[in-house]
């Protein structure tokens, strides 16, 4: 890492003889774009880490129940000779849940993918505001903070769900985690909220205002394009989850009553003061996180885009039906978050309403899949693992997609809510669809970041071994959901119907552990690639878009020459290029061809 | 500082003297000003008891929210200049307006409404009684007296 | 506001030529909308605060119009003081006057003018501020905030209502024991209102109470707490209540009557010469001389009550005479009170005033950087003048909508 970002700089600041000023303001307290993203990047594997771990505790309770639970049983709960408690799993899969889409998902597309590649491939030197963008990740300190300490409060966690519905939420009494767990768990989320927020306004600045002439909206990457479309998304959903965060917290804290029922008592504690309601709540929380769901795949959509076009070695299939299908998500992500929330006991006439905009949320799903699909027809198919990983993001994201009709229609998700059915939906979505992106984004833009490749050998590997794990993790869960298994339960076995499917999960739970244990190989070659990879010049990949025209890894601002765009970043295969790419900044042979004067405003 | 210059290209004549006079003055602002000041004084007219007692609830709710949308219209077009702006002021308003409403709208059914579906158990524990159906029916029609009276108990 | 780049201004490139001046290159962009970067990030960020405000009112107008119908206090109800919102709305008003004129004069470069209006807008947003604190406290006066684990709001007057405010005096009795002197001698002002607390005790509290338990009929029993409920705090209808107290007296002078006449008839029994009467206390192996103990009973049993009666007699004329109640005549005393949808109110009331108050400081804190750091209000200044002033225009917008909704719905 010590060649990232400018390398003439250092020696000219360590002549004032601040080595560890400058070491603290290069790589600590950084305002380049570039190291933020990498923070970002390596705070979140951390969590990815924590996460797994999570789950594998999730999965042993499922396939042995009521045994010695590896290191944490005997650790938590060694008077149970290691039986963790049934309070114990709940924590385990909110936890899951929370560190996964809080502190991995979200920030690793938005913070480090999107800190490190906007400026990048929209041509510009930095972020709009690189103070704020520094505060984005600092925010993520205190959320690392509570979530961290909110293991070691009572209870070992929160465990009233990622969702947090009162009146368990709201309840200090409610559950063993309920007390300063889930405070500290509010709080949590809510300052990866205030870090969200910076981060997207930035975005949308930058991306607005800071591209390169010649780089229409039109001729930007789809990369950026996801990236745009989830800052907007945030940015107009973070606040409704932010306010309803607040008045959740005053609720725990303070004593209101806005999701409280009258004369609601748990526990024979006094009564609360009431007269709220407890589906305001959901309301609220899935106004933010339905579109939360498309903050989570549209970034990883674009870099999917990206990846195929590349090593298709063709234009990308229907360049704005893309845009305007991921705009179009977006637009609809708006309005179908009730579908959250067909068992809630919610009015019907919402439910058909919200199921109906739901159902129309396949067709630009499905446009998006149809154009990867026409981009890799007849393309010059380059198998390398970045290219695996996207091609397995697509594949599994056509299972992810179609099992969410299910879900859509409400009287076939009266049936198999709360089933492990819907635990496939969404594990298809985010881990084969979005954490195989992230692996292919990683593998891809690695000779970026660090100047030097990935083992194309281990990669490969790791494709291979993750994805046959994950299928055998999730895929699974499709059959079990169908027969009625439920989520969210400690032991389902105590029914007598569900019995005969413990040898399915056990198998289940040797894939994730077999997953869990593929990653060993990833970081292995992130870290050894890193110091000892293949040292690589600017464009290993013979891509078209910006980035790739700056050096690797690239210095303080970016550009060692002022990017002017001639077109779009698909123009694979050209006839007026020599070589199969032709990048957006190499200008056109034919004399009379002008670069497109920029405009001071369209 | 580029962003005087910044500023001076964008829209120009900023900074020089010939700009004070551009959109008419100072005068707008305090015609504005004046304008508020009487539309805040409407809408505290319905403090009194004797508007009260010569018009309903409703029609002092619908006029204040009148009265209000009006005084942010015109917060926004003057003092937030929005009048003089490209189009790009549609594109940063209208959707966080349509969303909140929609948000607000799609919160009736189910928090709005609430009381019709209250249980037994939380009736007990209400801050007032149980509505007879009758009171509610006469609720109703009070509401909308086109429609022809309806049970709103489900299940009961 | 510090990192603003030049956007859209290739012509400082020239100037500085493109040689290094952050130690490298200045690029040129070419951004899509006629706006500096503050400017846009300001009105993105406003439109996201569209969202936030839009979910914290949207709760209220949903809690509150769908709260159980005729329940939701009116101002009165909760000491909100409705030409107070329109002073203050006045304030903000004037405040963003005084903005855009100080925007104005930065512009046409008059930096003793801009600095003038700038900081009489941070002194109004003080005002408001100001004004917005004497409100809270005169809340918190009243006893009215959220409060765990339960406020002193009650929804409606029932038993739990009742004990506890037995449990307030009870509590409030045992504190004015705790300042004993040595001798066992309390101060003549303490003396005065432990003999208070213990009265209401007596007289108004346990007397509801049993009252509500006497009472065979749930719509009965409601009555003596509804009482209670009003005894404590009431704000209108004064006559009807001193009416209320006279029905009661009358109903009591005559129970009176009547327990004394029975009195005087078990008193007549129970002389020792009479014999007993004909009841099952005759299988008792009682020598029949003494009085029959169910008479002996009822008679004890009819003295409490007396005294109960004389007690509630004697304190009658004084609540009669209590403007608005309890809570406001012994301002010491805070009992629990009910003002239906009360807590509702209070949590929405301070969550929509308490945000906004914080937008409202957060923007006194960037008018006073300047001030403070002792910038010059000149043309270069504008971009932040108007910035600031965007978001000064969005809390005024709020406060538009929040100062109906809140103080005259």
């Amino acid at each position: 890492m010590s060649s990232v970002a400018g390398a003439h700089d250092a020696p000219h600041e360590n002549a004032h003889g601040h080595t560890f000023g400058s070491f603290v303001s290069t790589y600590v307290f950084s305002l380049d774009h570039k190291i933020i993203g990498l923070q970002f990047l390596f705070s979140t594997l951390l969590w990815f880490l924590v996460g797994g771990l999570l789950a594998l505790g999730i999965r042993w309770q499922l396939a042995y129940p009521w045994h010695d639970m590896p290191v944490i049983g005997r650790m938590l709960f060694a008077e149970q000779g290691g039986q963790i408690s049934p309070e114990f799993y709940t924590m385990l899969f909110t936890m899951h849940a929370t560190v996964m889409i809080f502190f991995v998902i979200i920030p690793i597309l938005a913070g480090a993918f999107g800190n490190y590649l906007i400026p990048l491939m929209i041509g510009a030197d930095d972020m709009a505001f690189p103070t704020l963008n520094m505060l984005s990740y600092w925010f993520m300190w205190p959320a690392f903070i509570a979530i961290g300490s909110s293991f070691f409060a009572p209870g070992n966690g929160a465990a009233s769900g990622w969702t947090s519905y009162p009146p368990l939420s709201t309840m200090q009494t409610a559950s063993p985690g309920s007390g300063p767990a889930q405070t500290l768990w509010l709080l949590g989320v809510t300052f990866v909220g205030i870090s969200s927020m910076m981060g997207s306004v930035n975005y949308m600045t930058t991306i607005i205002q800071m591209r390169a002439p010649g780089m229409t909206m039109f001729r930007l990457p789809m990369t950026i394009w996801g990236m745009f479309i989830t800052a907007v998304l945030q940015a107009f959903a973070l606040p409704v989850l932010t306010a309803a965060g607040f008045m959740q917290l005053m609720d725990r804290v303070v004593g209101t009553g806005f999701f409280a029922p009258e004369a609601l008592v748990v526990n024979n504690a006094a009564a609360v003061t009431g007269g709220g309601q407890p589906l305001l709540w959901q309301h609220l929380f899935w106004f933010y996180s339905h579109p939360a769901v498309y903050i989570m795949i549209l970034p990883a959509m674009g870099m999917v885009s990206d990846i195929i076009a590349c090593f298709s070695r063709k234009p990308l299939f229907g360049y704005k039906p893309m845009v305007y299908s991921i705009s179009g998500i977006a637009g609809l992500g708006f309005i179908v978050w009730g579908h959250h929330m067909f068992v809630s006991g919610m009015n019907p006439v919402l439910g058909l309403t919200f199921m109906t905009s739901t159902m129309l949320i396949a067709l630009p799903s499905a446009v998006k899949v149809f154009n990867w699909l026409g981009t890799i027809w007849g393309g010059n198919i380059q198998f390398t693992t970045p290219m695996l990983f996207a091609l397995s993001f697509v594949s599994m994201f056509v299972i992810g997609g179609l099992s969410g009709i299910f879900m859509a229609a409400t009287p076939v998700d009266i049936f198999i809510h709360d089933t492990y059915f819907i635990v496939a939906h969404f594990h298809y979505v985010l881990f084969a669809g979005t954490a195989m992106a992230v692996f292919g984004g990683i593998y891809f833009w690695f000779p970026k970041m660090f100047g030097r490749m990935m083992d194309e050998r281990l990669g490969k590997v790791h494709f291979l071994l993750t994805f046959v794990f994950l299928n055998g993790t999730f895929f699974t869960m499709h059959i079990l959901g169908a027969v009625g298994f439920p989520r969210r339960l400690a032991d389902p076995y105590h029914y007598e119907t569900f019995r005969h499917l413990l040898p399915m999960n056990r198998f289940m739970t040797w894939c994730a552990i077999g997953m869990v244990g593929t990653q060993i190989i990833f970081a292995f070659n992130f870290f050894y690639s890193m110091f000892f990879g293949r040292r690589v010049g600017r464009n290993p990949w013979g891509a078209n878009s910006l980035e790739w025209a700056a050096p690797s890894p690239p210095g303080h601002g970016n550009f060692d020459f002022q990017p002017i765009v001639y077109r779009g970043p698909y123009e694979y295969g050209s006839p007026e290029s020599d070589t199969d790419y032709y990048p957006q900044t190499q200008p056109p042979p034919t004399p009379g061809a002008h670069p497109v004067p920029s405009p001071a405003h369209s | 500082m580029t962003d005087q210059r910044t500023h001076g290209q964008i829209e120009p004549g900023h900074g020089d003297p010939g700009y004070h006079g551009e959109h008419g003055g100072n005068q707008k602002y305090i015609v504005v000003f004046v304008a508020l000041c009487v539309l805040t004084t409407l809408s505290f007219l319905t403090y009194f008891n004797w508007w009260d007692e010569s018009f309903s609830p409703g029609v002092s709710r619908a006029l204040m929210m009148a009265v209000s949308c009006a005084k942010a219209l015109l917060v926004m077009l003057f003092f937030m200049h929005l009048l003089w702006e490209a189009n790009w002021k549609y594109v940063l308003t209208f959707p966080a307006l349509m969303m909140s409403v929609f948000l607000m709208a799609m919160l009736v059914p189910d928090i709005g409404l609430r009381t019709r579906h209250y249980s037994e158990q939380r009736w007990l524990h209400a801050a007032t009684p149980r509505p007879s159906s009758r009171d509610l029916q006469r609720e109703h029609n009070a509401g909308d007296p086109d429609e022809p009276p309806a049970d709103h108990e489900e299940g009961h | 506001m510090a990192d603003i780049k030049h956007a859209g201004d290739p012509h400082a490139d020239h100037e500085h030529g493109s040689s290094a001046h952050h130690g490298h290159l200045k690029l040129e962009y070419q951004p899509a909308l006629p706006l500096n970067n503050g400017k846009l990030f300001l009105w993105l960020f406003l439109s996201t605060e569209i969202m936030f405000f839009a979910a914290l009112i949207g709760t209220y107008i949903v809690v509150r119009f769908g709260a159980p119908s005729g329940t939701w206090p009116t101002p009165e109800d909760v000491h909100l003081v409705e030409w107070i919102g329109a002073l203050n709305t006045f304030v903000l008003i004037c405040s963003s006057v005084t903005i855009v004129l100080s925007l104005e004069a930065c512009k046409a470069n008059q930096p003793a003018k801009a600095r003038g209006w700038f900081a009489l807008t941070f002194l109004l947003g003080s005002v408001f501020l100001g004004i917005k604190a004497y409100e809270y406290f005169s809340k918190f006066d009243h006893g009215i905030f959220p409060a765990k684990p339960r406020s002193l709001i009650h929804e409606k007057p029932d038993i739990y209502f009742a004990s506890h405010v037995d449990q307030h005096l009870r509590e409030q009795a045992a504190a004015i024991d705790s300042r004993r002197g040595e001798n066992g001698q309390l101060s003549v002002e303490d003396q005065e209102q432990f003999d208070t607390v213990n009265n209401l005790r007596d007289n108004v509290v346990a007397w509801a109470q049993r009252e509500a338990a006497r009472a065979s009929d749930p719509a009965l029993a409601a009555a003596p707490l509804n009482l209670l409920a009003l005894t404590i705090q009431h704000h209108h209808h004064h006559d009807d209540i001193s009416a209320l107290f006279d029905r009661e007296a009358e109903e009591l002078e005559t129970d009176l009557t009547r327990v004394e006449m029975e009195i005087r008839e078990l008193d007549a029994q129970l002389t020792p010469n009479k014999p007993p009467t004909t009841d099952q206390s005759g299988a008792q192996d009682e020598p029949s001389e003494t009085p029959d103990p169910a008479v002996a009973e009822r008679k004890l049993e009819l003295e409490n009550r007396r005294s109960q009666i004389q007690g509630r007699l004697k304190i009658l004329p004084e609540l009669k005479v209590m403007e608005h109640g309890i809570n406001e005549h012994f301002d010491w005393l805070m009992l629990p009170f009910v003002i239906p949808s009360g807590n509702m109110w209070a949590n929405t009331y301070f969550l929509l005033t308490g945000f906004h108050a914080i937008h409202v400081l957060v923007g006194l804190i960037f008018f006073a950087f300047p001030l403070v750091g002792g910038a010059v209000f000149n043309a270069a200044k504008a971009n932040f003048v108007e910035n600031i002033g965007l978001y000064w225009h969005f809390v005024d917008l709020v406060w538009i909508f929040l100062f109906p909704l809140l103080y005259l719905f």
